[in-house]
């Protein structure tokens, strides 16, 4: 079946076609969110085993919500929102998994696959850190500093004003330096001025 | 000199909150300048700069590459034909490929809230030439506030505003509407607003509130409340 992959519009417009039913803006949409949905929710959730139905959630409303999508906001600010309540959501309804290993959980999460669970936990030594915050510190770190977004799109996305936005940074920083002081004396942490 | 020139470094607390979004590259030109210059004078938030730019560089690395898009989007498409199949059909809906545009339109349509206005205006309109002289009637503007004042001039002392939560079908309103002795007469707005007539056989200020308390006892109901505040309404009344 022929696929009219329009990777090369806007999230907008993709919108805007999704809410005429349009079966491929709608998987062009998919894939285009799928890997940062899958780190966000689960750096805010930490629960692997929920991150595919969390994504499937969020992008079902897009699907159903798609006409209720106003032009003037961001696509990734709606997007991002309803992650972060579905995250919410899945936190305060599902109790903590029972322990799975890394290789159980490839064999039961058909989406990972050749090691990426590994990968995920051995290269990323923040995810100590991760998980000693709160969901919702846990989604400003992740908003600010992978997904490189201003104070204010992540306010908007979290439904909060922006100094609550800083102030939850503000802890997070405090947190993740008593935890890995020696952050502040790593080799590369030294200002040489202009770098932006 | 300008005497009242604040100093770079006057604002330290505030640059020191932004210096992860300064890390980032998302503020805009004002801010970005105001850090910029704070970062010249003071050595603490450099060195808190160059602990953000580490910690950027590490959290921006994406260890994700060995998970595939494509079979989660096989298991939602299966929900979505599998909820369209069993009658909650989507508001976007999935157009069936072969299907003609204005069909999946009318459709979708069919399917949505707007049905229950466009049912609820067409009886409205109906009805309008036995209305007794004096019975308010649906002049209302398709959007408004409460601080628009000027605005409260189009509604009735019998007008209710109420907004529905999300899953709740046309027929669940209706049937709950009818409990009241309510009539959509406008809405929804933009933000979900429906203005609702009580029309009860004596629709006095009591049979409106009874009928508030029983929306707002309702779990369907998000919100319900007088179209015109008491304070208004005494105004229009006494007026």
């Amino acid at each position: 079946m022929p696929t009219h992959a329009p990777g090369g519009i806007g999230d907008a417009e993709l919108i805007a076609r999704i809410c005429e039913a349009d079966h491929d803006a709608f998987e062009a949409l998919y894939r285009r969110y799928y890997h940062r949905l899958f780190r966000f929710s689960y750096r805010v959730t930490r629960r692997i085993d929920q991150v595919e139905e969390i994504i499937n959630d969020v992008m079902f409303v897009v699907w159903r919500k798609a006409s209720t999508f106003s032009p003037e906001a961001r696509v990734s600010s709606w997007i991002f929102g309803i992650a972060y309540r579905k995250c919410l959501k899945t936190l305060s309804e599902r109790p903590k998994a029972e322990h799975l290993s890394l290789d159980d959980m490839e064999e039961t999460i058909p989406a990972v696959q050749d090691g990426g669970l590994r990968k995920l936990e051995i290269e990323d030594w923040v995810s100590v850190a991760f998980g000693k915050l709160p969901a919702d510190q846990r989604a400003v770190l992740e908003l600010t500093y992978h997904q490189g977004l201003h104070y204010h799109e992540i306010a908007e996305i979290m439904g909060c004003p922006e100094n609550t936005v800083k102030t939850r940074m503000f802890h997070a920083r405090k947190k993740i330096k008593s935890l890995f002081p020696d952050l502040i004396d790593a080799p590369g942490s030294q200002y040489h001025g202009e770098s932006l | 000199m300008n005497p009242q020139a604040p100093s770079p470094y006057s604002n330290h607390e505030e640059i020191w909150l932004l210096l992860p979004w300064y890390a980032n590259g998302s503020l805009d030109g004002t801010e970005a300048d105001m850090v910029k210059n704070h970062l010249g004078v003071c050595l603490t938030c450099r060195k808190e700069f160059a602990v953000q730019q580490e910690l950027l560089k590490t959290l921006k690395r994406a260890p994700l590459a060995g998970i595939s898009p494509r079979d989660s989007f096989e298991r939602l498409i299966s929900r979505i034909e599998q909820e369209a199949a069993s009658g909650q059909a989507p508001v976007g809906g999935r157009k069936p490929r072969a299907a003609a545009g204005w069909m999946a339109a009318l459709q979708q349509f069919m399917t949505s809230r707007r049905l229950a206005v466009a049912v609820a205006s067409g009886v409205l309109v109906l009805t309008l030439p036995f209305l007794p002289r004096g019975t308010p009637v649906a002049t209302a503007p398709s959007y408004h506030t409460v601080a628009n004042a000027g605005s409260l001039a189009q509604y009735a002392t019998n007008d209710v505003r109420v907004v529905f939560a999300d899953h709740v079908t046309e027929r669940e309103i209706a049937g709950l509407l009818n409990s009241v002795h309510g009539h959509i007469v406008d809405g929804p707005t933009d933000l979900g607003v429906y203005t609702v007539r009580i029309t009860a056989i004596d629709p006095s200020e009591n049979a409106v509130l009874r009928s508030l308390e029983r929306l707002r006892e309702n779990q369907a109901v998000i919100l319900a409340e007088p179209a015109i505040p008491q304070t208004a309404q005494q105004d229009k009344e006494g007026g």
